[in-house]
């Protein structure tokens, strides 16, 4: 990233993805509201930096697993609007032909293993992507997304000894939205959750998830030496979920207050602060981003508007992919 | 032909697969220099490294999540899970990961792997280590299911279970490890889903799955001398099942009774003789009956532990009420 | 220990035999082999063997009875003292006892007509049924193997009547040709010998007998659209053959009708009383004399009318079943 040029690019592309995934749940939730979208969903609005800062810091070839929180990781890893809300209205052009949904939209072909809807459950499958490129001596770089309410699981602590012990390129990436569901994160976790991953003798960072760069550069770093053979790593980021914890959730002040929701908003709302910084850097104006914005609007709405004329699998699907029968 | 234990007859298929793919490895715990507490795994990491001979630490989960990950992005895992009983331990990423994900990724992704591990009672371990619990596995769509018969059976199905690009489970029965059977030299394979007749028949069909495989061809023999001629069938994969040649011979016999070491209530013998109750009902001239295990926990003690488990004496006995015409379960 | 004297199975079709005499009494010394007593089968009369040395004890069935096949009729104890204990075991001669494990045997019911009728409010006082027995239902649903009722359905046979013939439930494929009580039905049919004579002469090979056997098995499987049939071809010489024969190891499935060819004979017909389908071939002046024994609760009349038709054409034109 030596020159100012690339790293307006880089920027920008940042700045978009996150806008990008805003416009996805904007959409979504509406989708939702409207009565057109199958079954439920859980927002990402509010987390984009962490997906973005974390998934530009990555290759095609590096891996993620995803969670029920999905959406944010999936545009983040390059995927397409078209086949996501098609995924996300169970059509048949969607990333999984309308079998997976929201808490399994994936676009596999740029390494996303797949969103989880078992809470703490991809934790195995990232590190044994790990095991897998490290055995066969591939460079590729696998990063399991996760949220705090996860690291109640005993899984996590199963995967991360072995992680450790074999020195797998892997980086943990804990998603503390402050929230387990509808349980005060506090509640929940005993002690501090990087201290979980030190235990193993786990290099682990707490860094601001509202703040991309931030979160861009402690993840670039950290592949690099994971690519060496220096893995795993930890990351919690540091960070808040707008909507409830799925999109029915709408009454929630038994847990947190109004208050709290519009401060996050308002004050360290990850699309705003880097705008600002952005503008205030003189490496787009507020035309410029507004432009940007609109665009991705557009096309967010056009393919919705794609998705919902799209067709449904025919029903000679409901028994294909059971199985992988090679013939 | 050379006979071979069945113990060996797994080692050889993992050998030979792990030389023929350098994406087959082997993890598990104490599957490296122990070789597994049944010594099945011998030998194998001195010829292929401990980097294909993995030894875990005992994270059942862990090292089956793991194996997940690793099939999921390109490799073949063999999974050795020490005791059937821990499936328990590894069902979330058995069952809700690798079993689905093919299906939820609209075919897009796949799970080769193998789980390999165990069943059978009587060997005085008590109720966690005795369990046959295979019906548990079968129950889930996008898992096969195989379960060898003896070394021949062991090796085949185990070099076709390590080529499947889906996750199979194979249950070997523990106390027939050191069986032997013959076993050819050169390669073979035995497909999925095609079941073996090991013994032909006119008056009753009896299908055993596993170590229930001797146990009715013994019941078959007792049943010779008092001039009932029994077919014996072993299914050699209950998922996919060979439907075709169970109903087939049912359809002639007119009776069957189905053998399995699994508990009985909803379990492999009941999936079974529904299947023949459903599609061969009018070529039935007497009840199906199921022959499970007893629905207890296993017993420790052998004066309890050997009247668990389906034995030839009692499998000859409902054979001839059966073919006596008696009234069995009437109302 | 005491052993049992059961009336022995003696044919493919036989469900009950007449003792027509003890040859030995109570208490009489008997030597395994030596003949005990005398039966009368629908085809012949014949001497029973002991099966074990000892003294002849509890007679239970007099001569003239009627005895269910598998009925214990005495019993031969080891030593002179134990035969006064079972002398009092002696029980009235046709009534059937039921073994301890409640196993339904077939009975040989000296009022037939009661079981036809009798339900839990009708069932006379003096006639207690044993509690332990299985259950008898003699009304609501017939208990038959689904591949009876199949049959049943096919060949037009009314279960419930089977059952009230008092065949035993539940009832089984083996047993669509059997019933218990009831009288037997005959169908006579004559036909002309001509064709089948002329084929006999010109045929060396052929057997007559196999010859009829196979027309018997050809009209089965017509009027009643099944694939496999088994005949019993019962032979004066009181032997019994199947048809098609078994292969090698297996014992032969339950045969639908009896075959018995007396075409070698001055007889015309042979009409067992003992039950089942038989169908006879006798030869007269330059024709056969086919003669068709059945039960109606087994074989309904109309079955009976087509399936000797049908056996009758083809003993008249044999060509065309061998096309």
């Amino acid at each position: 990233m030596a020159d100012a040029k690339t790293n307006t690019e880089d920027y920008l592309q940042m700045y978009r993805q996150m806008v990008r995934i805003r416009a996805f749940e904007d959409n979504a939730n509406q989708l939702y509201l409207d009565a057109k979208m199958p079954g439920l969903t859980h927002m990402y609005s509010g987390e984009e930096a962490v997906a973005v800062g974390i998934c530009e810091a990555l290759e095609v070839t590096d891996k993620i697993t995803s969670t029920h929180r999905g959406h944010g990781h999936c545009v983040a890893k390059g995927a397409a609007f078209k086949e996501m809300f098609c995924e996300l209205l169970g059509k048949e052009e969607g990333y999984c032909r309308g079998k997976g949904g929201s808490m399994h939209i994936a676009d596999q072909s740029n390494g996303n293993l797949g969103a989880n809807a078992i809470v703490g459950g991809s934790m195995g499958i990232a590190t044994g992507s790990a095991l897998r490129a490290k055995m066969q001596g591939s460079d590729d770089v696998t990063v399991c997304f996760f949220g705090d309410g996860a690291t109640a699981q005993g899984l996590m602590y199963e995967v991360m000894n072995m992680a450790a012990l074999w020195k797998l390129p892997v980086i943990y990436a804990c998603e503390n939205n402050g929230y387990s569901e509808y349980t005060k994160t506090d509640e929940i976790a005993a002690g501090e959750i990087t201290a979980r991953a030190e235990a193993f003798g786990i290099e682990a960072h707490q860094v601001d998830g509202q703040d991309v760069l931030a979160v861009n550069k402690l993840t670039t770093d950290l592949v690099q030496r994971a690519r060496k053979g220096e893995g795993p790593f930890f990351i919690e980021l540091m960070t808040y979920r707008y909507h409830g914890h799925h999109v029915g959730d709408i009454n929630r002040t038994y847990y947190r207050t109004k208050d709290e929701e519009a401060e996050w908003k308002t004050k360290r709302d990850p699309i705003k602060l880097f705008g600002d910084w952005l503008t205030s850097e003189g490496i787009a104006s507020e035309d410029d981003l507004a432009a940007l914005g609109e665009g991705v609007r557009q096309e967010a709405a056009d393919a919705v508007t794609y998705a919902l004329a799209a067709p449904y699998p025919d029903g000679s699907e409901v028994d294909m992919h059971v199985f992988l029968e090679k013939t | 032909m050379r006979s071979i234990t069945l113990s060996q007859a797994v080692n050889e298929a993992i050998a030979e697969e792990m030389r023929r793919d350098e994406t087959v490895f082997l993890i598990g715990e104490d599957v490296a220099e122990a070789g597994t507490p049944f010594k099945v795994t011998s030998g194998l990491v001195e010829e292929f490294g401990t980097g294909r001979v993995i030894d875990t630490p005992i994270a059942e989960q862990g090292f089956m999540g793991l194996a997940v990950g690793a099939a999921m992005t390109g490799a073949r895992p063999i999974v050795d899970l020490m005791f059937g009983d821990f499936l328990f331990l590894v069902m979330d990423q058995l069952c809700n990961q690798a079993a689905k994900t093919h299906y939820m990724s609209g075919g897009k992704l796949n799970v080769p792997l193998v789980l390999r591990t165990n069943l059978g009672a009587t060997r005085r371990s008590a109720a966690q280590h005795s369990q046959s619990l295979h019906a548990l596995v079968a129950h889930i769509p996008g898992l096969k299911v195989a379960m060898p018969s003896s070394a021949y059976e062991a090796k085949g199905l185990m070099k076709t279970a390590i080529r499947d690009d889906n996750p199979v489970v194979i249950f070997e029965d523990k106390l027939m490890y050191q069986d032997k059977a013959e076993v050819p030299e050169d390669e073979y394979l035995i497909p999925f889903g095609e079941a073996k007749v090991l013994r032909e028949g006119r008056d009753v069909t009896l299908i055993g799955t596993s170590s229930m495989r001797q146990v009715c061809e013994a019941a078959a023999a007792m049943l010779e001398a008092d001039g009932i001629s029994a077919e014996v069938i072993d299914p050699r994969t209950i998922s996919p099942l060979d439907e075709a040649t169970i109903l087939g011979s049912v359809k002639k016999t007119t009776r069957a009774i189905v053998v399995d070491e699994g508990h009985q209530n909803f379990g492999t013998t009941a999936e079974i003789a529904a299947r023949i109750s459903e599609k061969a009902f009018y070529h039935l001239d007497a009840p199906v009956i199921r022959m499970g295990a007893m629905d207890v926990p296993i017993p420790f003690s052998p004066a309890l532990e050997d009247l668990t488990v389906p034995t030839a004496e009692k499998v000859a006995e409902n054979a001839r009420r059966l073919v006596a015409g008696e009234l069995i379960h009437a109302l | 220990m005491p052993s049992e004297v059961k009336m022995p199975q003696l044919g493919m079709n036989q469900d009950s035999a007449v003792i027509v005499a003890w040859l030995k009494a109570s208490g009489d010394k008997v030597t395994r082999g030596e003949p005990i007593f005398e039966v009368e089968t629908d085809k012949a009369t014949m001497e029973v063997e002991a099966t074990s040395d000892g003294y002849l004890a509890g007679i239970r069935a007099e001569e003239g009875a009627d005895i269910p096949v598998g009925d214990i009729i005495a019993m031969i104890v080891e030593t002179a003292d134990e035969v006064a204990e079972h002398a009092s075991a002696s029980v009235e001669t046709t009534e059937t006892s039921k073994s301890a494990e409640g196993e339904v045997e077939p009975e040989a019911k000296p009022e037939p007509e009661a079981a036809v009728t009798k339900t839990e409010e009708t069932v006379p006082n003096e006639s207690v049924e044993t509690p332990a027995a299985a259950p008898r239902a003699t009304s609501g649903p017939v208990l038959a193997s689904p591949l009876a009722k199949r049959l049943a359905k096919e060949r037009g046979v009314d279960l419930a009547a089977l059952r009230a013939s008092g065949l035993p439930e539940p009832i089984h494929a083996a047993d669509l040709s059997r019933s218990v009580a009831g009288g037997q039905s005959q169908l006579s049919a004559r036909v002309v010998a001509d064709a089948l004579a002329a084929l006999l002469q010109r045929s060396q090979n052929a057997d007559r007998t196999t010859l009829l056997a196979a027309f018997t098995a050809g009209a089965w499987r017509q009027v009643f659209d099944t694939v496999d049939v088994t005949i019993a071809i019962r032979g004066l010489d009181g032997a019994t053959a199947q048809y098609p024969a078994p292969r090698d190891g297996e014992t032969g499935t339950a045969a639908a009708i009896s075959l018995v060819d007396l075409c070698d004979t001055r007889l015309q017909a042979y009409a067992p009383a003992g039950g089942g389908i038989t169908i006879s071939v006798g030869e007269g002046d330059s024709h056969f004399a086919l003669t068709l024994s059945f039960n109606e609760a087994s074989l309904p009349m109309p079955h009976a009318i087509t399936l000797l038709d049908a056996i009758a054409a083809r003993v008249e034109d044999p060509i065309r079943q061998l096309i």
